[in-house]
């Protein structure tokens, strides 16, 4: 295994940063606007099609526990064609890095401080998430542990406040929207935010007990997709037919919370619970492609690439769109499959292979 | 602006570059400072307005072209 990571993280760690992982941009970016009113059930039916990926790249990390996925596909198709996978994996990596820095960036301007130049809001974080990757896998995984509850704690809160304001009347009639919108709209949430778990594949080797991998990620894609369903519900009980409008429905449907005697902006707690969630996302993700990009270059320690790494992914984040609309298109349209790429097409050869190889080879183990 | 840039950019290697040289990390080193030259020659471009194209926006053409 490499030495690169000395950290171990224990699965309910593992499980934690999942969740924090699945749900950091999707608590704004609402992937289910397809399925209208419907998209609470589009968020089970996606979470459910996500298993079949989550059984695919967790096979391949059981045939190969020691190893992250970008070692896995060397060993797998050799050193040129296998560097030449990893290093697609790892642009993946990097990219969604960078999309999730773009999300961020853009909530913070158009909703936060509009005035504010959005390299500001990008550089700042990412200058915090490079001291988070320079202390290791452990400390990233700690700050999962410190900082869901808080997020769950406060989404929990928002749904009670909002009890009386929820009207079943708008999830009816249930079922409205036609089947092959639903099942298109349930894909599109199985590859954001659920297929992008593939990444946790660059983490399973550093796991007290790697072969919990497979349940641990089960665990967390069910924890997330119940979250996520609550959110949905919430939201789609107090906006109703208002909610395919609105930009950040999550922040909409919290700025309707009225409590007697209070006079305070509860908008505060979808925007805390982004940056928080939101930091994580991006920490996991730039820790991958600086392990991923160690890996591939045979390097000994991964902090000459931290920094790099994080200055790219800022200047990409800047340069992805020229407006939101086309955010918007991208992750309508061009995402749901550009990404089935990296999180199904490469792992399942990757693992077919291995399986006609052979490999991991007993009497080598490699 | 463009001596804010370096001088960032050169404080940002005083950061790691002694600490490779310290260690005698040479490969680190080269690939390191191909990373940083290709991160200051785009942020040199930005600072020129130089026109960029859009990453994702052409990643989502190219798919459109394909699949719809």
């Amino acid at each position: 295994m490499s030495q690169l990571e000395r950290g171990k993280i224990s699965g309910t760690q593992m499980v934690y940063l999942l969740v924090s992982f699945a749900i950091g941009s999707s608590i704004i970016i609402a992937p289910g606007r397809g399925a209208g009113h419907d998209a609470w059930f589009a968020t089970i039916i996606g979470a459910l099609e996500s298993m079949v990926w989550v059984l695919i790249f967790t096979t391949l990390a059981r045939r190969f526990p020691d190893q992250t996925i970008v070692e896995i596909m060397e060993v797998v198709f050799g050193p040129f064609l296998g560097k030449a996978l990893a290093v697609c994996f790892v642009w993946y990596s990097f990219h969604l890095c960078s999309l999730v820095i773009g999300n961020f960036t853009d909530f913070f301007t158009t909703v936060v401080m509009p005035e504010t130049p959005c390299i500001v809001f990008a550089v700042s974080l990412v200058l915090v998430s490079a001291f988070a990757v320079h202390n290791g896998l452990e400390v990233i995984a700690r700050c999962g542990l410190v900082l869901l509850p808080i997020a769950v704690f406060l989404i929990i809160s928002t749904i009670f406040l909002e009890l009386n304001q929820l009207d079943l009347k708008n999830f009816l009639p249930f079922l409205e929207t036609p089947w092959p919108r639903l099942l298109k709209t349930a894909h599109n949430i199985a590859v954001f935010p659920f297929g992008e778990t593939v990444i946790f594949g660059m983490i399973f080797p550093y796991l007290n007990q790697p072969r919990d991998g497979r349940s641990r990620t089960v665990l967390g894609i069910l924890l997330a997709a119940f979250i996520l369903t609550l959110l949905y519900l919430r939201s789609i009980g107090v906006l109703g037919a208002t909610r395919s409008i609105a930009t950040y429905p999550a922040l909409e449907a919290v700025k309707l919370i009225k409590v007697p005697f209070l006079n305070i902006r509860f908008e505060i707690i979808v925007i805390i619970n982004f940056l928080t969630l939101g930091f994580l996302k991006i920490t996991t993700l730039h820790y991958s492609t600086v392990l991923g990009l160690a890996q591939i270059f045979k390097f000994r320690a991964l902090r000459p690439l931290i920094i790099p790494v994080g200055i790219l992914t800022v200047l990409l984040s800047l340069i992805n769109f020229q407006g939101f609309v086309e955010n918007l298109e991208f992750s309508e349209v061009g995402y749901p499959v550009y990404a089935l790429f990296f999180q199904l097409v490469i792992p399942l050869l990757t693992l077919i292979v291995a399986v006609i190889r052979k490999l991991p080879s007993r009497r080598t183990g490699c | 602006m463009l001596i804010l840039l370096f001088m960032i950019f050169i404080f940002l290697a005083l950061i790691d570059v002694p600490w490779l040289v310290r260690k005698e990390y040479w490969w680190e080193l080269a690939v390191y400072s191909g990373l940083m030259l290709t991160a200051l020659i785009i942020c040199v471009m930005m600072v020129i307005d130089a026109p960029f194209p859009a990453v994702s926006t052409e990643i989502g053409n190219f798919i459109k072209s394909i699949f719809y």
